[in-house]
């Protein structure tokens, strides 16, 4: 049961990293603030003396969502894209980061404490770069041929041609599952890569990734259970999240503040689940590591 | 005592005589009378709803091998004018598609698939071709025939076709006509043809035009209205029985207009004869995979006709179907016929949904939709309202388009909004909702240019677009405008009042406008002018925009008195309620200016909100550029609204139909948090 000690160190893992746990949360909140911003100011502007703003509060509001798009669609088509930019920003700064969460965790394992969390990022940014970009792809490739597949399954795209839409249910039905699966050990893949990318320290990529197809192929059972434990904390998450979110009719001031700091804890916990995701695959390595070291010395 | 049987009867006295007399004759009487009522009765049961004019018995033959409909059509055809009649004019849809030289691909930029897609494969092509036409005398009419272009110079259209008479229909004399014919079907184009084995045949058969007598709409003289067939607008069409006899395939599923009379096989075919009764057209259906379900409302027998992966759908479209029924016997007036089938196409079959034809729609679901995309409910009641507007009141839908499309569309929204919910009733899945009337306001505004035309235009003359959302979306709109204008009573006793009067016949823009402008000047009296001409300029034969809008407003404490008042002296300055030294409370200066921003000019109410919560609903004639509204009082304006109960549904832009003099924090807080979560959810994915 590796894979559930593993789990229990990722715990430990992150309650020992809360530091990097609130500046991932800073960071994400600053970034979305950027992007944010402009349409607060909008809405100010333009907006905030109607009281269409004030009357649509209770629920979906059809017709003002289309008069703001109908009166305001530039400005908010200008607003959205430059939020688009700032997440892609967001994106490689979280490439940066992620270098030096994993030279965090991986110092912290081998009981290196004065590991650098900073000089960690800088140092295997274009690395975790090159690597997403890698699995970016591989994903990409795996999203066409499920494409090529659904459509070849089910008899095209064309309505004109298909004996039933029933067709394309079913193939969907079948080929998601399969999608589904597939991409999520693309991506479990991904986080061993990581690792392995900070552990090896190589400037190429060839071995970190050779290493992680031939660890987690080797143990597959293992890295999947390890890695659907993750899924499921994940879902419990976002539960409760939708939980609490969903008796809450934002009419009122004090409901607004509330299904704002709601959301702002899932971000939280979302962020705490992505720690100890990376977290887990760190502690799976040391574990397995650990085993052979045993199991070496008994040997000799 | 028992009498004798043979013992001879006493004879009657004079005074029994008479009385006996009276009886009989008052017996007679009422026998006579009571015979008279029943007759009466039977006449007025029996009695055509319609002027019965253009009149079909048809036998027609499928043959599923080569897609093609052989038809015998016995056509009984009376000339209600006072005119001679030399000719006759029929309508042959189906040479739409028989090259891309016909007017309806030329002009058509609607349907670029099928030209793009039809080009190698000749199969997909269609026609039709009359082979005989043979009067009572035995005449035989091809030889004279021609195809005639009424619209435009096209000469290689074919979808009109001119049959000169050997002999002349008098004035109230009808013709009877031999017709034999055969089509090509098309591959499921413009809302006919085949795909795989499902047909859906509708503009069929050769189709008489109707010949307007002068006077009868716009004609002024008597003339054909027979019109080629163009890519955006619909039919036209008289009255009349249909008798129908379809010969399928012995496995096939047959739903059509009207009743099923007989059914018969045939070897391995099976004859389906439908009869149907004061309608103007005829359409059928056949397919082995249709799954058969039926219900009834009233005196109707509701048939559902959808493929098995389909069949599921079937409480969402009998339920609709029953509220559309009911809503609309209540506020226009009664279903006359017996039956109404309902089919939902199968996905190859795609083109064919979301249509009407008498007692026959079509409908368009997917086995995916879930409950919340309410598709299936949106088109059946469309399709079943133009049973009304379209079938018993036969307006010229190539002509006028917004008759038909127009007041159903209106319709549409008031049923659809009724039953499932103002908010609701288009949409309402995963948190989206949209209602069917401000879904479809919202068709009209989202256009990139909403000007682009009037509505008083010919459905193929909107060269540069416009056509659904004006004739469907605007025309919704406007009506709905003139509902919150004079008040949702008269609109119905409008309503009403059109359906009662125009029904199975063929009534015209200007006919409805009529009755509009006897109607609300009744209610109403001159409240608003002395009729309502002045809104159908703007609304209808206009194509300017309504955009209404709070300028500003403007609270100024001022003093009650203030000044040299009299004594040249003494300057004065007193509060409001001031008493002797000056002290009192504020007194505020209050002005609202509301500026017209569109072109049109509609009455408006305006609701100025105080800070004491106090509200003052003011009137506008809506007329000029700009108008103020000023107060003196000891309470500030807090907010105004324009149209606070949205009367005014036209108006562009409701959001700049209220300001408030804060600014509302609350509901901008709400979205910038809102997406500010999302945008914090999107981004954690990538960590």
């Amino acid at each position: 049961m590796r894979f559930l000690d593993a789990y229990r160190m990722a715990w430990k893992l992150l309650w020992g990293h809360k530091k990097m746990w609130l500046l991932l949360y800073v960071c994400n909140v600053l970034f979305a603030l950027v992007a944010v911003l402009p349409l607060q100011r909008f809405l100010n502007s333009e907006l905030g003396h109607s009281l269409a703003i004030g009357q649509s509060l209770g629920d979906f509001d059809y017709t003002f969502l289309m008069d703001v798009l109908n009166e305001y669609g530039g400005s908010i088509s200008l607003i959205l894209n430059q939020a688009f930019v700032i997440v892609g920003l967001y994106w490689l700064f979280s490439v940066f980061l992620k270098g030096g969460i994993l030279e965090k965790l991986v110092g912290y394992l081998k009981g290196e404490n004065e590991v650098s969390f900073w000089s960690g990022c800088g140092k295997y940014f274009f690395r975790l770069f090159r690597l997403a970009v890698y699995f970016g792809i591989l994903q990409g490739g795996l999203l066409f041929l499920m494409w090529m597949l659904f459509q070849s399954i089910s008899g095209g795209l064309s309505p004109f041609e298909l004996e039933s839409d029933r067709d394309w249910v079913n193939t969907f039905k079948i080929l998601m599952p399969i999608y589904g699966f597939l991409a999520m050990v693309l991506l479990m893949l991904h986080d061993y890569a990581k690792v392995f990318v900070v552990k090896l320290d190589k400037t190429l990529l060839f071995r970190p990734i050779w290493m992680t197809f031939k660890t987690v192929l080797g143990s597959f059972v293992s890295c999947l259970l390890l890695y659907l434990l993750n899924v499921l904390t994940f879902l419990v998450v976002f539960g409760l999240y939708y939980f609490f979110q969903q008796g809450m009719v934002t009419t009122t001031d004090a409901f607004i503040l509330l299904a704002f700091l709601v959301g702002q804890l899932f971000v939280f916990g979302r962020l705490g689940v992505r720690l100890l995701n990376l977290g887990s695959v760190v502690a799976w390595q040391w574990e397995q590591e650990s085993t052979k070291l045993f199991n070496n010395d008994r040997v000799i | 005592m028992k009498e004798e049987p043979f013992a001879p009867k006493k004879e009657k006295s004079q005074k029994e005589r008479q009385v006996c007399i009276f009886v009989h004759q008052i017996m007679r009487y009422f026998i006579l009378l009571w015979l008279m009522i029943l007759c009466i009765k039977g006449m007025a049961q029996n009695a055509p709803l319609s002027p019965r004019i253009a009149n079909y018995e048809m036998d027609v033959f499928l043959d599923v091998e080569n897609k093609q409909v052989q038809g015998e059509t016995l056509l009984d055809w009376k000339n209600t004018s006072t005119d001679t009649i030399t000719s006759l004019q029929f309508h042959l849809y189906y040479n739409a598609f028989k090259n891309n030289e016909s007017t309806f691909l030329k002009d058509g930029t609607d349907f670029p698939d099928f030209l793009e897609s039809q080009e190698s494969a000749c199969e997909r092509w269609a026609w039709m071709e009359v082979q005989k036409i043979m009067d009572e005398q035995g005449n035989d009419l091809v030889v004279n025939m021609r195809y005639i272009h009424p619209d435009d110079d096209n000469d290689k259209d074919e979808t009109v076709l001119e049959v000169p008479l050997t002999t002349p229909v008098l004035p109230n004399q009808s013709i009877r006509l031999q017709m034999d014919w055969l089509s090509k079907i098309p591959n499921i184009a413009a809302r006919t043809g085949y795909n795989k084995d499902y047909y859906f045949m509708a503009q069929w058969f050769p189709k008489v035009g109707v010949y307007e007598s002068a006077g009868m709409r716009y004609a002024e003289k008597g003339q054909w209205n027979c019109h080629q067939y163009h890519s955006s607008g619909e039919y036209y069409a008289d009255f009349g029985v249909y008798e129908v006899a379809i010969n399928v395939p012995g496995n096939f599923v047959v739903g059509s207009s009207g009743t099923l009379i007989n059914q018969q096989e045939e070897g391995d075919r099976k004859i389906h004869t439908y009869r149907v009764e004061d309608v103007i057209d005829f359409t059928w259906t056949a397919s082995p995979h249709y799954v058969v379900q039926e219900t009834t409302w009233k005196h109707v027998s509701i048939r559902l006709l959808t493929y098995p992966e389909h069949r599921h759908f079937a409480s969402r479209y009998f339920k609709t179907i029953k509220n559309a029924m009911e809503y609309l016997e209540k506020y226009v007036g009664e279903y006359p016929y017996e039956t109404l089938t309902i089919v939902d196409p199968p996905i190859h079959g795609l083109f064919t949904g979301g249509m009407e034809y008498p007692t026959l729609v079509s409908s368009l679901s997917f086995c995916f939709l879930p409950v919340g995309i309410k598709t299936p409910e949106t088109l059946t009641t469309h399709e079943f309202v133009h049973q009304y507007f379209m079938q018993m009141l036969a307006t010229n839908e190539q002509e006028e388009p917004w008759m038909d499309e127009g007041f159903t569309t209106y319709f549409e929204g008031r049923i659809l909004d009724h039953y499932e919910g103002e908010k609701t009733s288009t949409i309402d899945t995963w948190g989206i909702k949209a209602g069917n009337v401000e879904f479809n306001r919202a068709e009209f505004l989202a256009m990139d240019n909403p000007k682009i035309a009037d509505a008083n235009r010919w459905s193929w003359e909107y060269v540069h677009g416009g056509y659904g959302e004006i004739a469907y979306n605007k025309t919704a709109l406007w009506l709905r405008t003139l509902e919150g204008i004079v008040g949702i009573e008269t609109m119905n006793e409008i309503i009403k009042t059109y359906f009662d009067r125009w029904k199975f016949k063929h009534p015209c823009g200007q006919d409805f406008f009529d009755i509009v402008n006897e109607i609300v000047p009744k209610n109403h009296g001159d409240e608003f002018g002395e009729n309502m001409d002045w809104f159908f300029e703007q609304v209808f034969y206009g194509s300017d925009i309504c955009d209404y809008s709070v300028a500003s407003i403007e609270n100024r404490e001022v003093n009650a008195k203030e000044g040299f008042m009299g004594d040249l002296e003494d300057c004065v300055w007193v509060e409001a309620d001031g008493d002797d030294n000056g002290v009192g409370e504020s007194l505020f200066k209050s002005e609202v200016v509301l500026y017209r921003l569109g072109e049109v000019k509609l009455p408006l109410e305006v609701q100025i909100n105080f800070e004491d919560g106090q509200s003052v609903l003011e009137k506008w004639d809506g007329k000029a550029r700009s108008t103020d509204f000023k107060y003196v009082g000891k309470n500030k304006i807090v907010s105004v609204e324009i149209d606070p109960e949205r009367k005014i549904y036209i108006d562009k832009n409701f959001l700049n139909n209220s300001r408030s003099v804060e600014v509302q924090q609350m509901g901008i807080r709400k979205y910038w948090m809102q997406v500010m979560v999302w945008v914090q959810r999107l981004m954690e994915v990538f960590v």
